[in-house]
């Protein structure tokens, strides 16, 4: 029974004895295996792409945890600056900053999904409202009950194309959001992921249609310096974010041919929008003009303005003597009472002042124009009236000189 | 008698001058081994504990060859009483140095196997310096093996 239990003991400790051999391990082993998985997570947290990819990690942290809890104490003496812990919450940490970047990543993803959406609707609408307004523009001098209607549209289409800018302009944030932005150079992923976001909202094609829109709108209607004033606004608010987002989106797109293209398009876009922009207030004189039935020789400067106006005044001038005086007289009014003096000088002159389109001398020019013209179809009589004025006074002053005479023939 | 008080008053000052400031306890231990590769002129350095240590004694000792040093990586701890051990693959000794100005003094060559060391490593086990290699363990102090299996 003796020999049986020392046998036992003697079993055990070989047992015991081997498994301590065994299970001999250097703690240098272990403190490097610790950093090498603690690396390995890090990076498998940084590279991760979709939440799915993070959502393993923290179970790679879980299992790190477990595994090097019993040596907690080593790695709490070996590890340097941080100790175990902060080691672990600091995988923590960056798991979680990391869940935050693609929840808001995911926001941003169906926030760009219901934009895309409604610029797609508005898109349509817009296409319908212009239509419209084209056919009216048309009808304009035809039809006269159709103004209110058509100016009723044009303010539809502008809030509704405004709208959709917004929209555009969301997109684009979304796209490249504003941190993304500020970095000096942009990484692989981050390339990729504008790509995908770019390709799976068709953001390139949406600025384009936005543009092309903004540009058809001016063109289709004749804008007040207000809307103008309103419009340059936007357009510095889009080529502002643009231009930021842009140059970033070239470097995206470096090796990609067609997009390049699309970006220089946009580019060439921007630049016929700013133009029209510009063109649209004398477009816009133009059509006051022709609403009353003056025809002036195209213009696209001030210079040229004021050599259309002089023109067509001095053309009036010419054919004072071959045109009835009726006639002459009905053109005057409709240029300068109808036009000029009611919209003109009171609606755009201080639009082309202060904008510079338009000098202080070519205003007086014209202006002056006006005045000679207005000279030659109505005549002042003020010597007729210099001569009556003499003969009543000269009359008068006889008269009291005849009645003074008498009075003095009596005291002498 | 006043003689003799005075000779002691003179003794106790002259000892009381003569006392060295002590700290104590002071523990030196390294939590683990740093494994230090050696460079191409025998040196190695240890970043954590800002320390360069010319390996190329060491290396002549143990092989008796000046180059022996090249491509090879030392192991070093120190225990808790500030001495440090180091040893390498192929070593059959480890060796015991301790601190003196400028260098480290051979305090104790502790030897461990004929056939020298394959994969050797120190743990740090108070108040002992465990050596490992393989499944083969032992406890270490500056003086010498203290047991364990081999």
């Amino acid at each position: 029974m003796k020999s049986n239990y020392v046998t036992q003991l003697f079993i055990l400790l070989i047992v015991f004895g081997i498994g301590n051999s065994i299970f001999a391990q250097s703690d240098r082993e272990i403190v490097d295996k610790f950093k090498a998985e603690y690396v390995s997570i890090e990076k498998s947290i940084k590279d991760a792409t979709t939440l799915q990819e993070l959502n393993l990690v923290l179970d790679e942290i879980t299992m790190l945890k477990q595994d090097f809890a019993q040596h907690k104490e080593l790695l709490d003496k070996s590890l340097y600056p941080d100790k175990y812990d902060a080691s672990m919450e600091k995988l923590n940490k960056a798991y979680l900053l990391r869940q935050g970047d693609f929840s808001t990543i995911d926001v941003l993803q169906t926030e760009v999904g219901e934009l895309k959406q409604q610029v797609e609707f508005l898109n349509q609408r817009n296409n319908e409202l212009l239509v419209q307004v084209q056919k009216l523009e048309d009808q304009r001098q035809k039809d006269a009950k159709s103004i209110k209607k058509l100016e009723n549209l044009v303010a539809e289409l502008r809030s509704s194309i405004r709208e959709r800018d917004n929209l555009v302009l969301s997109m684009i944030d979304s796209l490249m959001p504003p941190t993304m932005r500020d970095k000096e150079n942009l990484t692989i992923e981050d390339k990729d992921m504008v790509a995908s976001e770019e390709k799976k909202d068709n953001v390139l094609s949406n600025v384009k249609t936005t543009i092309r829109d903004n540009i058809r709108f001016i063109q289709a209607t004749s804008l007040k310096p207000k809307d103008l004033e309103s419009i340059r606004e936007q357009q510095k608010d889009f080529v502002t974010k643009w231009q930021k987002v842009g140059v970033k989106l070239v470097e995206v797109y470096a090796e990609d041919g067609n997009k390049t293209e699309e970006l220089k398009q946009i580019d060439e876009l921007f630049n016929e929008w700013s133009t029209v922009v510009k063109q649209e207030a004398w477009e816009s004189i133009i059509d006051e003009f022709s609403l009353n039935g003056i025809e002036l020789m195209s213009f696209k400067s001030g210079a040229e303005f004021t050599n259309s106006v002089d023109m067509f005044i001095g053309d009036e001038l010419k054919n004072l003597g071959v045109k009835s005086d009726e006639e002459s007289k009905r053109t005057y009014s409709q240029f300068a009472d109808s036009t000029w003096f009611a919209t003109i000088q009171p609606v755009w002159m201080n639009y082309l002042v202060e904008n510079k389109m338009l000098t202080d001398e070519n205003k007086n020019k014209m202006e002056s124009k006006i005045s000679e013209w207005k000279n030659a179809l109505y005549p002042s009589y003020w010597w007729i009236y210099l001569i009556v004025a003499v003969v009543v006074i000269a009359g008068a002053a006889f008269f009291f000189m005849k009645r003074k005479k008498p009075a003095s023939n009596v005291s002498e | 008698m006043k003689r003799l008080i005075i000779l002691f008053l003179f003794l106790i000052l002259l000892i009381a001058a003569c006392s060295v400031l002590t700290l104590q306890p002071a523990n030196f231990g390294w939590p683990i081994e740093s494994v230090l590769p050696v460079d191409d002129e025998g040196k190695v350095t240890d970043d954590r504990y800002s320390i360069e240590i010319n390996t190329v004694g060491l290396f002549f000792d143990e092989f008796q060859d000046s180059l022996s040093y090249r491509g090879k990586e030392v192991r070093m701890i120190r225990d808790n009483q500030g001495f440090y051990f180091l040893t390498a693959s192929d070593f059959k000794n480890v060796y015991v140095f301790k601190v003196d100005e400028g260098k480290l003094v051979l305090e104790n060559k502790i030897f461990i196997s004929e056939f020298g060391l394959q994969t050797p490593a120190f743990n740090q086990r108070d108040p002992y310096i465990e050596l490992i290699d393989g499944t083969n363990k032992m406890n270490l102090t500056y003086k010498g093996v203290e047991g364990g299996s081999k």
